[in-house]
């Protein structure tokens, strides 16, 4: 299946002429771009941020920035999508932070947050809140891909769906 | 890395600007033949920015990030290089990452000869933007670099109405999408510093 043919799918509605075969004209870029989402979705090394925690990050990216209908790659990439347990707590974006949680999640979840809605506000004090709980530099930079690739795959679908027809 | 004292930039300007990293970044010495790969270091090229350094912590996506980055700003055909810069500008303005700014700013500049356009993004006063084709441009960068992203076919439709072509919408969005991934990355992992 080509990456054009993925992209229609995820946007979800016709695209009209002459943008459908714009968009389909960069099919590198599209192919690439579904290569990030399982770059930060389902990676082999997911570090501190299991294939489960990142797809609920994601559901949780989606739902603060009102783009659930443009989350199609992170349906169809995440390792789950209903989830049970404390990650129903990572993915329900109307929790702040939950007490039964460790200090690093609730960090990533302020990091996550944070990145996603206020970006401009982002500081050093987010990473060291990180570290502080024992998050590595490595992961910390995991997460940070996780949140900013996302971030990027939500407004390319957004944008797309625009070119309806 | 050796000490060195920096000093903060906490300002939008179309000057040069270096970065840091709050976190350690990856020691070039010790980097796994992964890192080194993605990174593209060669014996004959061993210049890695502190950025790269830092997003060697993850190669698998810094794989991906690399050649996507350049084939979205730089491919050939489709939205002007120079309005591809402008579109970053403002994005990143609405993310307040003043060091992709600085750098995208100062390509606009270049490519354009039109600091004015700068002037106007970094004192957030687009309604002063008399060039139309422009002041569209820099609207749905805006829009669709918020918070909450919206972008609605009537936008498209303002995009086309100001002679903007079918391909240089979708480029518009590409390079738009692609700097909400790059201050994210710059803006919360390290800051801007004076060279």
């Amino acid at each position: 299946m080509s990456a054009s043919a993925v992209f229609e799918d995820l946007i979800g509605q016709p695209l009209a002429n002459p943008y459908k075969e714009a968009l389909f004209a960069r099919e590198s870029l599209l192919e690439q771009s579904l290569s990030a989402y399982q770059a930060v979705l389902t990676p082999n090394a997911p570090g501190l941020w299991s294939h489960d925690l990142r797809a609920a990050l994601g559901f949780r990216i989606a739902t603060l920035t009102n783009s659930l209908a443009a989350a199609g790659g992170i349906r169809k990439y995440a390792a789950r999508r209903v989830f049970d347990g404390w990650l129903q707590n990572v993915a329900n974006a109307t929790v702040i932070a939950y007490s039964d949680a460790p200090a690093w999640l609730n960090a990533a979840l302020d990091y996550t947050d944070t990145l996603t809605l206020r970006t401009h506000t982002a500081s050093q004090s987010l990473i060291e809140a990180l570290r502080q709980h024992g998050v590595s530099d490595e992961d910390c930079v995991k997460l940070a891909e996780l949140v900013a690739t996302l971030s990027y795959q939500i407004r390319l679908i957004v944008g797309f769906q625009a070119l309806q027809a | 890395m050796t000490q060195e004292t920096l000093i903060l930039v906490k300002e939008f300007r179309p000057t040069p600007v270096s970065w840091r990293p709050y976190v350690t970044p990856v020691d070039l010495d010790r980097a796994t033949p992964e890192q080194l790969e993605a990174m593209k270091v060669t014996p004959s090229n061993r210049k890695v920015s502190y950025y790269t350094l830092t997003l060697a912590h993850d190669p698998e996506i810094l794989t991906v990030r690399s050649p996507l980055f350049n084939d979205i700003m730089y491919h050939r055909g489709g939205l002007s290089r120079a309005n591809r810069e402008l579109a970053a500008t403002q994005t990143s303005v609405v993310n307040g990452c003043f060091y992709c700014a600085s750098v995208h700013a100062a390509r606009y500049i270049q490519l354009s000869k039109a600091p004015d356009d700068i002037e106007i993004l970094f004192a957030r006063a687009n309604d002063q933007q008399t060039d139309v084709q422009k002041k569209a441009i820099t609207a749905v960068a805006q829009q669709l670099s918020r918070a909450t992203p919206t972008l609605h076919k009537q936008d498209v439709e303002a995009l086309a109405a100001q002679n903007l072509s079918a391909e240089e919408i979708v480029d518009l969005i590409f390079s738009t999408a692609l700097f909400g991934w790059a201050n994210r990355l710059m803006h919360s992992l390290g800051q801007a510093v004076e060279n």
